[in-house]
């Protein structure tokens, strides 16, 4: 673990009591806090999990398949990102705008495939108010495709900035926060995949209490 | 990429190959999880109760592969992974306790979850089941067209034997007749079928029966008819609640889950009830 203080490639860095770069590190705090909120989610999809007493269930609706597919434009969106950043830094203006676009269209395929699941679970019946599984479902991976859309407008703004060539070594740090914004949002998604999908995907109907 | 050494000044960020490389682990544990569920492959049975562990190792395994390499926190100061991880573990730590107030380590629901808990009825939930694959539209999806037509796989015949003896009867004519059709309310917009029984219609099993509601009606509160009786019970649901009737999860019915009604569709409700003998 490198404790190095931050380099500082730009002349601008300002003196902080840390030592790091405050803008960074609100970013860090706020990643953190955003943790607890989709842990509260999670929580709450987990503990209403298979309390559902009328349909539709997981099992009648979720397509892990498909899902699968949108998990790997999400992944491929992270790897794009680290591409941006990394072309930021040679300052390859070229490399800088293709890879902000290339993130910015993967997340916009992977809302797209949100949108369609979304509708396709409507028209199956499934809505917030129709049963538990509803309401934690859509309310978590709704929260988390908010996420998404908020990451590709600010991608989309750092792809203009790209456009007028404002980007660069000296401004590495932007890219670098929007960065970490990003993967976070990826972050989530695996979470939320493994729980949601993977391993909640299948549930049926209530199951009576066994009672051992 | 002739430019890694460049990014090596910058501090120790990976190179081009090694964000490569981290993008093809990421893949291979994804479609590693993805044939350990699909039932198809036929791990999945033999997985069993592991599966759970497993799948979280391996979902653990590429949250920490993205932010130590991705978001750089492997090759960053310290102190950005202690105030995530703070985060992390608190949100964590609130999670697992909630779960653990429902559900004890042997993933046996706790006795006085299971006291409060509302009974099953198998045979119950697989016909509400079943109401809900012939017509999952009309039934689930909650449209405010009062002219709906009524719904077309919930069976007729109860609803063709009663309006001879619902004439029949002297006491509660159809008030007004709005043109409303209460049972297409009572299975759609009004989203009572999701947790009352009428036999035949609907099967839920949250709230009380209302099977023979048109008969019970007249008897619950004294001195009130039938007819005034559904009204209130529905326009205001804890004003009068009958002797015997499980208080499973109190204040799930209350006013504000029929405030969406207009005066019509309630009525229109309390007829298709009286109608219920």
């Amino acid at each position: 673990m490198a404790h190095a203080v931050e380099p500082t490639p730009h002349a601008e860095e300002e003196y902080t009591t840390t030592g790091l770069n405050h803008r960074k590190l609100l970013m860090w705090v706020f990643l953190g806090s955003d943790c607890m909120f989709f842990g509260a989610l999670i929580a709450t999809y987990m503990v209403y999990r298979g309390q559902s007493l009328n349909g539709p269930y997981p099992i009648d609706i979720i397509d892990v398949p498909l899902t699968t597919i949108s998990t790997f434009v999400l992944l491929c969106s992270s790897f794009s990102m680290v591409q941006a950043l990394s072309a930021t830094n040679r300052n390859d203006q070229k490399g800088i705008r293709i890879w902000l676009m290339t993130t910015a269209i993967l997340g916009s395929i992977f809302i797209g495939f949100q949108i369609f699941e979304f509708t396709t679970f409507y028209k199956e019946g499934l809505t917030l108010g129709v049963n538990l599984f509803g309401a934690t479902f859509f309310t978590l991976t709704g929260f988390h495709g908010a996420h998404v859309t908020l990451g590709i407008v600010w991608l989309l703004v750092m792809f203009v900035l790209a456009l007028k060539g404002r980007l660069g070594p000296s401004t590495s740090l932007d890219v670098e926060i929007l960065g970490l914004y990003w993967h976070f949002v990826d972050i989530v998604w695996i979470v939320i995949f493994t729980l949601l999908y993977l391993i909640g995907g299948f549930d049926v109907g209530p199951v009576p209490p066994s009672g051992g | 990429m002739s430019s890694s050494h460049q990014e090596g000044q910058q501090g120790h960020h990976p190179t081009f190959k090694q964000y490569v490389l981290v993008a093809a682990i990421l893949f291979a544990i994804t479609i590693v999880e993805f044939i350990l569920i699909w039932p198809r492959a036929g791990i999945v049975e033999s997985l069993g109760y592991s599966k759970l562990p497993v799948l979280a190792i391996l979902s653990a395994v590429k949250f920490a592969i993205v932010i130590a390499f991705y978001m750089h926190l492997k090759f960053d100061h310290s102190l950005f992974t202690w105030v995530f991880l703070a985060g992390l573990f608190l949100a964590f730590g609130v999670g697992v306790s909630l779960l653990s107030l429902f559900v004890s380590l042997s993933g046996q629901p706790r006795a006085y979850a299971l006291e409060r808990a509302i009974p099953y009825d198998k045979h119950a939930a697989e016909q509400a089941r079943e109401t809900a694959k012939e017509a999952p539209k009309e039934v689930l999806i909650p449209t405010l067209v009062p002219t709906e037509p009524p719904t077309v796989a919930t069976p007729g015949e109860v609803v063709a034997e009663t309006p001879a003896e619902a004439t029949a009867m002297p006491t509660e004519p159809p008030a007004q007749p709005s043109g409303l059709d209460g049972q297409a309310i009572f299975s759609g917009a009004g989203g009572c079928a999701a947790c009352h029984t009428v036999e035949g219609i609907s099967a839920g099993v949250v709230g009380p029966d209302l099977t023979h509601m048109g008969t019970e009606a007249a008897t619950r509160k004294p001195g009130m008819p039938a007819e005034d009786y559904i009204f209130e019970s529905i326009r205001d649901p804890q004003a009068f609640v009958a002797t015997g009737v499980d208080r499973a999860f109190p204040g799930i019915m209350t006013a504000a889950i029929t405030s969406g009604l207009s005066d019509e569709e309630v009525q229109a409700l309390v007829d298709f009830l009286l109608a219920q003998k």
